[in-house]
């Protein structure tokens, strides 16, 4: 049983900063969820933070003290943690054990990344790093490429579509244009999605979430403390994690990824929950085959369905199980190391009631479902309403 | 060379020689690829080079047009998934097959190892990459 609550929470707008650097970011982003749980920089204990690679991205290492000292917290316990996409699930699970272990009362867990100080050839070539550089990128697998190879997968086995693929890519910028830190603001059709351009087949380019920039971070507490800080914490009920091979060949099925099975089973029996218990969920859309099959290993429907379920609107705000109601990666942004704790804000604010035109009416549990590198790490992460 | 340690550095000097093997483990017979120390069925430490008979068919692809910038004098390519006929998998370039048509590669045709000489981590240096042809349609004997 996780007892560990989500007092304040902030997030920097994704998309392309030139204002403000990598260090900035994180400061904006953590002092906004400060200045939300009522406390001062003083009052954090340590702070985990997730990135994937500003070490190549921005020729930074050792963030974690870097971006404590320039958000106010010089002093505190800092640590960064890495796990691909899923940088920042990890930082917030390091967060909650930190907290269940006694050890501190108040931790920060965030993320930031910095993406386009590099080019884009220069930004493939890092991300594809998330792979095994050995066996499948030095083979010429792009990190697009891995999640298409999922596809052809998918479709040979079920008939899944491109049609059904870009009606994941409709839905999330829909949703977005209700979600003003969101990097696009804008409707895209079925159309526009089918004609983009080819980045690795069957994926066009508006299959791919984008390169972006930005922080997300959050101040936890153990529930027993929380309404000190504030009136509507949100529970954290579930958290698990699961590694999977990082190679796609390594792997017995190509349609699905194991780890997303076994860490949603594991956070489901934590919070005594299941699949049809999620009222609403942000799932980890790097490409949009990647939220068809989060939602088939997740159990919101079965193998196969999860293209046929978007195509029919059935995960859209309103309808029965509202999948990334805040855009997605897809079209919130996936400034990668940010993303894991950024899908949590999401469920903070529905739980909350504070997610304006977007927001899931009577949602009671939300659950966040983060990916790291080729689905080599899933975290699941499961919230409550107060 | 065969009963050498089944290493990263020594699979690829088995590519050189133009020898795909993968690894087994001496107590369950796990074969394995990528290759791996250590057994990843059993634990077992004991492991040996097993030779491959080259012959495979076709798990899964794509055709990448966006290539990391080491790759994108290359692209449009095909990468595949291949399943080996002894079992494990590997995933490695297909050549022979038009990129341009993805929709004429279908999973499951079958495929044939091959290798391609390219530049090693020196000049003087080259070295064999693992690639897939698709197999002569000849008879059809496996």
């Amino acid at each position: 049983m996780i007892n560990v609550s989500i007092v304040g929470a902030g997030q920097t707008k994704f998309g392309r900063h030139t204002e403000y650097d990598l260090r900035e970011l994180f400061a904006l982003a953590a002092n906004d969820a400060i200045a939300e749980a009522g406390i001062t920089t003083k009052g954090v204990q340590a702070i985990f933070v997730g990135n994937l690679s500003a070490d190549l991205f921005n020729r930074q290492c050792h963030i974690a003290p870097l971006v404590a000292d320039f958000a106010g917290m010089k002093g505190v316990a800092a640590t960064r943690c890495e796990a691909a996409c899923a940088s920042s699930a990890t930082a917030l699970r390091a967060a909650i054990l930190a907290l269940e272990s006694g050890l501190y009362d108040v931790v920060i867990a965030g993320g930031v990344e910095k993406m386009t100080d590099l080019p884009t050839a220069g930004v493939v070539e890092t991300l594809a790093m998330a792979a095994d550089q050995t066996f499948e990128a030095g083979a010429g697998l792009t990190f697009p490429g891995i999640f298409a190879v999922m596809a052809v997968a998918h479709m040979q086995k079920f008939g899944t579509t491109r049609e059904q693929l870009a009606a994941v890519a409709v839905k999330n910028h829909h949703n977005a244009m209700s979600n003003p830190l969101a990097q696009f603001q804008q409707e895209i059709t079925v159309d526009k999605v089918l004609s983009s351009r080819m980045v690795a087949w069957p994926l066009g380019l508006f299959d791919c979430s984008p390169i972006s920039d930005g922080a997300a971070a959050v101040v936890l507490v153990r529930t027993k403390d929380a309404r000190k800080y504030t009136d509507a914490p949100v529970k954290i009920i579930g958290s698990a994690q699961a590694s999977g091979s990082m190679n796609l060949c390594d792997r017995e099925n190509l349609h699905t990824l194991l780890a997303a099975k076994q860490a949603s089973a594991e956070a489901y029996k934590q919070a005594k929950l299941d699949a049809k218990d999620i009222d609403f969920a942000e799932v980890h859309d790097c490409f949009t085959i990647a939220e068809i099959i989060a939602t088939e290993d997740l159990g919101f429907f079965k193998p196969g369905e999860g293209g046929p379920a978007v195509e029919q609107g059935r995960t859209q705000v309103g309808a029965e199980k509202p999948i990334n109601t805040s855009g997605g990666l897809k079209a919130k942004g996936h400034p990668v190391g940010a993303t894991g704790v950024a899908q949590v804000i999401e469920l903070y604010h529905q739980l909350r009631n504070e997610a304006g035109k977007r927001q899931v009416s009577n949602a009671d549990i939300g659950l966040t479902h983060n990916v790291g590198g080729t689905g080599a790490t899933c975290c699941i992460h499961i919230c409550k309403r107060w | 060379m065969m009963s050498s340690e089944t290493t990263v550095k020594n699979y690829q000097a088995l590519l050189n020689e133009r020898k795909l093997c993968a690894v087994e483990c001496t107590s369950c017979h796990t074969l394995m690829l990528p290759p791996h120390l250590v057994c990843s069925n059993c634990g077992n430490r004991k492991t040996a080079w097993k030779p491959l008979n080259g012959r495979g068919t076709l798990r899964s692809f794509t055709v990448i047009h966006i290539a990391a910038t080491s790759f994108a004098k290359d692209a449009p390519y095909v990468v595949g998934v291949v399943k080996l006929a002894e079992g494990p998998s590997i995933t490695a370039r297909l050549v022979g097959v038009d990129p341009q048509k993805p929709e004429s590669i279908h999973i499951g045709d079958a495929l044939v190892a091959d290798f391609e000489a390219i530049p090693g981590p020196t000049p003087e240096q080259r070295m064999n990459r693992l690639i897939f042809r698709p197999a002569p349609a000849a008879g059809g004997k496996r």
